[in-house]
């Protein structure tokens, strides 16, 4: 071993170069106050490793960015977990760096001959920023889309080139997948890049220049009590990072991560959050208004960012004591003090809006509920397609058009009970629509007693026939049997008996059926036409106008959803009511015996 | 016994070797997922390719498989294109050749005037049964089991490990 480390050092003279390193003089001793600057370099590192993971899974286009966060979160093992440090850990950056600024401000630290490495300081907290602006929008969930979209038009309200600047960084006219791409690119490869070099450069302008000790101590004071950096400041260092890790790990584990709220929605309201630390920018819009909200937006940032990049020219004192540097400290502890406060106040007013907590409440209800519906697989069309899984959006049509009349079926999923027993009306207005809707057993309950309440019992129009409204069929055993599976035929299903089926046929041909009824599926006469009844097409034609002559004709009270609904919809809705009649039925809720 | 120096060596040891270890468990566990995963797949069972009439007698048709529905990683796509096969009609049976080249992968062409399959990339060459002819290739072309439901031509769309003589399905 120790022989290939000689080869290895004969190489590349790795050993000065680690002795270079460790060897640095540590002006005045070790200190915990020197720590930050190495939290930070560790939390960067962190950052790395887990955005390298991440980008593993992740797929930056407008249909894909969605569903493969999704997939990292729930799918992935330890997803949540690497996707959690990576998000903490941009908190974690901003506060690290905030604490290292500070140490170095009151330690006067910027001051002659260091300016240089305090301006780059100043251009890395920049790019801390930017790092967290452009990460928020990868996602493309309804927080990223909906905050980053104040924050391009922020940008576009810039003075002259703000039009232009922003369809740059958008990648053109609207948000879509060069918005994304751009953001990635920026992301993965230009803030990486900018921060290593700067880092690199931040970092030997230190070596040139070493620590600033503690205001008041004298040369020889300092002189006999420095000491190199291994092992006791390299030591306090690790002890540092070690300790940042825990608190990011343990945040990420109590957290079960960072949250992924729904798809972004274009056509939705979302109530948009940027991360705390752009909290005191997004309070400042609600004061400033008209052309002060471009001052608010862009003017405060660069005021504020102008103070810290000239405070190395401006504080000149001869003294480096705090006390001696008041106006300078003031200035920066307003600063900080001002965000605080304004943070603050962004959080007290959402607290106190009730309103607010309701639509965070309703945000959580559909996030959780895309992610559960992701794993089915996310349709080719992006992330919103999600919620056309497990039919989700067929049922979701149904409580809001179909449920004030029909009821509420009980086969509805769990995510629309809420939403349905709100529609649900306290008298029914038309037939159920069920669990069981146009299989065997219904069939039978209808020929049985076709005025009972869950079939046409109900309907008024029907109804006001009077002597001319359907009869029972007055069919039992075999005969009705028969009857019942050409009607079950001709909803579509697969298991109908044929022979049973053309027993049928020739029944409702020589019986009393054809009296009103045609059966070519066409063809109107003064009921219902019941060829196809019930088959997915019959549905749809249905749904869209019930009031076909085919159809209901004149008796028809249902509303016409063509025009009112898309052919899609109308298809989508058919879907769900057809599937019903597989679906086994409620007890208590479809009365037809079998 | 430690001195200072050893004792200040072994804290930073530990501690340095606690945060590796702790990101190093979740992060090979997120990386390796995929291995063994099914990661892309879907409809499993015969796929229609072609009508019986459609096809030529004794000229090989190449005719792409396609999934109703499937899946890769996140998503869900209806009709994605799976591969090719090779299918050729005698009469009223057709039998099927996988068109993925057994050597390294190409998409193996039919050569009409020599009346064989080649390979364009490092031309091994196959008989009209999928037998190898010349070529770096180690087996013949892999054959796809086929199912007629009436007139419709169905494939049980299968790959092949590449480059070894025996056929092993993966």
């Amino acid at each position: 071993m120790r022989r290939a480390l000689d080869w290895l050092d004969e190489r590349t003279g790795y050993r000065s170069a680690l002795g270079h390193a460790l060897d640095e003089p540590v002006i005045g001793g070790a200190s915990w106050l020197y720590v930050f600057g190495s939290v930070l370099t560790f939390i960067l590192v962190l950052q790395i490793v887990t955005g390298i993971l991440l980008a593993m899974y992740y797929s930056a286009s407008a249909s894909d960015a969605w569903a493969s966060v999704a997939y990292i979160q729930d799918r992935v093992p330890f997803g949540w977990f690497v996707r959690g440090l990576h998000a903490h850990g941009a908190s974690a950056m901003v506060i690290v760096a905030g604490l290292h600024l500070m140490q170095v401000a009151t330690y006067g630290a910027y001051r002659r001959p260091r300016e240089v490495t305090w301006l780059i300081g100043v251009l890395l907290l920049g790019l801390i920023l930017a790092f967290a602006l452009t990460g928020y929008l990868l996602p493309w969930d309804q927080k990223g889309y909906w905050a980053t979209k104040v924050a391009t038009g922020i940008m576009g309200s810039s003075p002259v080139i703000g039009g232009a600047l922003q369809q740059f960084v958008q990648g053109g006219n609207e948000y879509g997948n060069l918005t994304l791409t751009r953001f990635f690119a920026l992301h993965v490869f230009v803030l990486p890049a900018l921060v290593i070099v700067g880092v690199v450069a931040h970092i030997a302008l230190f070596r040139r220049h070493a620590v600033t000790p503690r205001w008041g101590r004298d040369e020889t004071w300092l002189a006999a009590r420095t000491t190199p950096f291994w092992p006791t400041q390299a030591t306090y260092d690790i002890a540092a990072m070690g300790a940042a890790f825990a608190v990011l790990a343990a945040i990420t584990i109590s957290t079960g991560g960072v949250g992924l709220e729904a798809p972004a929605d274009p056509g939705s309201g979302f109530d948009a959050r940027p991360e705390w630390y752009f909290l005191p920018l997004f309070q400042m819009l609600k004061y400033f208004h008209g052309p002060m909200e471009t001052f608010a937006a862009l003017g405060v940032p660069a005021i504020v960012g102008g103070v810290l990049l000239s405070l190395p020219f401006v504080d000149r004192s001869p003294d480096r004591s705090p006390w001696r540097r008041t106006p300078y400290l003031g200035a920066l502890c307003c600063i900080v003090l001002g965000a605080g406060a304004l943070i603050y106040l962004a959080r007290a007013d959402d607290a106190a809006d009730r309103a607010l907590a309701a639509r965070v409440e309703q945000a959580g209800v559909q996030a959780r509920l895309a992610r559960k519906l992701a794993a089915d697989g996310v349709p080719p069309q992006g992330g919103m397609a999600v919620f056309e899984n497990r039919g989700y959006a067929a049922q979701r049509l149904f409580v809001q058009h179909c449920v004030s009349c029909h009821g509420a079926p009980s086969a509805l999923m769990p995510e629309l009970a809420d939403e349905a027993r709100l529609l649900e009306p306290a008298a029914r207005s038309a037939p159920d629509l069920d669990a069981g809707y146009g299989s065997r057993a219904w069939l039978r309950g209808f020929l049985a007693n076709p005025d009972a309440p869950e079939y046409m019992g109900r309907v008024k129009k029907v109804q006001a026939l009077g002597e001319n409204r359907m009869p029972p069929a007055g069919l039992a055993g075999a005969e009705l049997d028969a009857v019942v599976e050409w009607l079950y035929a001709q909803t579509g299903a697969r298991d109908a008996k044929p022979e049973l089926v053309a027993q049928g046929y020739t029944l409702i041909e020589e019986g009393k059926c054809t009296d009103c009824h045609m059966v070519d599926g066409e063809t109107p006469d003064i009921a219902p036409n019941l060829g196809e009844r019930g088959s997915r097409e019959y549905l749809e034609s249905f749904i869209a106008r019930p009031d076909r002559l085919r159809h209901f004709g004149k008796a028809n009270e249902m509303p016409v959803f063509h025009g009112k609904l898309s052919e899609e919809e109308i298809r989508a809705l058919a879907g769900f009511v057809h599937s019903l009649s597989s679906m086994p039925a409620a007890t208590g809720k479809v009365v037809a015996k079998p | 016994m430690l001195n200072r120096r050893g004792l200040l060596k072994l804290a930073s040891a530990i501690i340095g070797g606690a945060i590796t270890a702790a990101m190093a468990v979740p992060a090979v566990r997120y990386l390796v997922f995929p291995v063994r995963e099914r990661i892309v797949g879907g409809t499993t069972g015969p796929l229609a390719v072609a009508d019986l009439h459609d096809l030529p007698d004794g000229t090989p048709v190449r005719v792409p498989v396609r999934a109703p529905d499937q899946r890769d990683a996140w998503s869900r796509s209806p009709l994605v294109t799976l591969g090719a096969v090779w299918l050729l009609r005698k009469g009223d049976t057709v039998t099927a050749l996988s068109a993925t080249c057994p050597h390294l992968g190409c998409s193996v062409d039919f050569d009409a005037g020599a009346g064989q399959y080649r390979c364009p990339c490092h031309t091994s060459s196959f008989a009209l049964d999928g037998a190898r002819s010349t070529g770096p290739a180690k087996r013949g072309m892999d054959p796809i089991s086929v199912k007629l439901d009436g007139t419709r031509v169905l494939v049980e769309f299968r790959r092949f490990t590449l480059d070894i003589a025996a056929r092993v399905a993966v």
